[in-house]
């Protein structure tokens, strides 16, 4: 009987071949999933910091429509208590816009979330815009604006300090920073992404330079 | 004749059953294979699709944002008052003729090819020339503006403003992706506000 020596491969050639491919599959496809996941992370961002910044430029909106009221701090209804058109009880300083989402709205603030879960954000009326008022469909997303004023030196105007954390600048006769000047609006944004959390924040300095 | 069966018998091939089997095997592989290429193909329209819908709503988002934070928004004279919710804002500028940006109608022919698209139109001449500045196979669902308040507080009406409240526009934009295939659609919704830099009193 005549053997014939058959050319072929080993089963370890086979297995190291089967190896290198899947690496190469593996590699493009999680390549190509990671890519999808990204562009929907990427669309909840553009969402999310358009909140932001709807937040910061309310807060913006309130100073300025402060100043041109004339008789009143450029922080009322924000971190001044006692305002007749916000009855801001200042407690812990983070409050979220009180627009309901209709025609003519007034910009004040709703001082009674403590924190972002109480802070959801929801889509209201026949247009369906954005607000923090809870009485439509509910969102993805939660946000909430945390006011920290600016204090500075009533002696020496180059230092300046943020109070973060308190609602006020230290009663007068500390040695210093006990003049308020200023408030830090920071928001904060939070969602769910297929059960993971991603979180967003912008802060922006509101002066009372007029 | 016996010895033709035994030729016949001893050539290599193979049997029915062989065939059947690799055949079966084949063909469920191939299907498999066109499945998965078939899904990645559409998952990479809706990838390409989903990208355009973003940069077309970050662009629009910007643009807008920009003009109407540092252009006047043009009111009536007091006491005339602009609509509470329109799909058109006009900014006013000193030295220029208005600038306008609007929703267009659907399947206007500016937008491009497609019967059923709405998109947005800018007008930097008072609204003489209109030029889109959405992609054209981009919809615009839904572009409403918000201003408030809705008569100027920077002109006096008789000896008094109407108002104290600085000028703030509201932007709530729907853009959906128009593809054939139902499930490369893909839509984004989003919100900003603007509060106007324009000081005047």
């Amino acid at each position: 009987m005549r053997t014939i020596n058959l050319a072929g491969q080993t089963l370890i050639e086979m297995l190291i071949v089967l190896f290198i491919i899947a690496m190469g599959l593996f590699a493009t496809v999680s390549l190509i999933f990671s890519n999808v996941a990204l562009q929907e992370q990427d669309a909840d961002q553009i969402v999310a910091i358009n909140l932001a910044r709807e937040a910061l430029e309310m807060v913006q909106n309130k100073r300025d429509t402060n100043w041109l009221l004339g008789d009143r701090p450029f922080d009322y209804g924000l971190l001044v208590e006692g305002a007749v058109d916000s009855p801001v009880a200042v407690i812990d300083c983070t409050v979220v816009p009180a627009w309901d989402g209709s025609a003519i709205p007034d910009p004040f603030f709703d001082p009674t979330p403590n924190d972002l879960s109480q802070a959801r954000v929801y889509k209201q009326g026949v247009e369906g815009y954005f607000t923090n008022v809870s009485t439509a469909t509910s969102t993805e997303y939660q946000r909430l604006l945390t006011l920290a004023p600016i204090c500075e030196d009533p002696n020496n105007s180059a230092n300046k300090a943020v109070a973060e954390g308190a609602c006020a600048c230290p009663p007068a006769g500390f040695p210093t920073y006990t003049k308020r000047i200023g408030l830090r609006a920071q928001a904060d944004i939070r969602w769910m992404r297929k059960n993971r959390q991603r979180n967003l924040t912008i802060y922006g300095d509101f002066y009372d330079w007029r | 004749m016996t010895g033709d069966k035994k030729t016949i018998a001893s050539l290599p091939g193979f049997s029915v059953i062989e065939m059947l089997v690799v055949v079966a095997v084949f063909s469920f592989s191939i299907l498999i294979l066109s499945q998965t290429y078939l899904s990645f193909i559409r998952l990479s329209h809706r990838t390409a699709n989903s990208s355009a819908v973003q940069q077309d709503m970050r662009f629009v988002l910007e643009y807008i944002t920009r003009m109407a934070r540092h252009t006047a928004i043009e009111y009536p004279v007091p006491p005339g008052s602009l609509d509470a919710a329109t799909s058109t804002l006009v900014l006013s500028r000193d030295d220029q003729p208005a600038w306008i940006i609007k929703l267009s109608d659907t399947g206007d022919v500016l937008c491009g090819d497609l019967p059923e698209v709405k998109c947005l139109l800018v007008s930097s001449d008072a609204g003489v020339n209109w030029a889109p500045i959405t992609s054209k196979k981009v919809n615009v669902e839904k572009f409403q503006i918000l201003v408030r308040p809705s008569v100027t507080p920077f002109v006096l009406s008789g000896n008094n403003y109407v108002n104290n409240q600085q000028p703030f526009v509201t932007l709530l934009i729907k853009m959906t992706y128009m593809a054939p295939n139902d499930r490369e659609v893909v839509s984004l919704e989003a919100q900003t506000s603007i509060s106007s830099r324009v000081y005047v009193r």
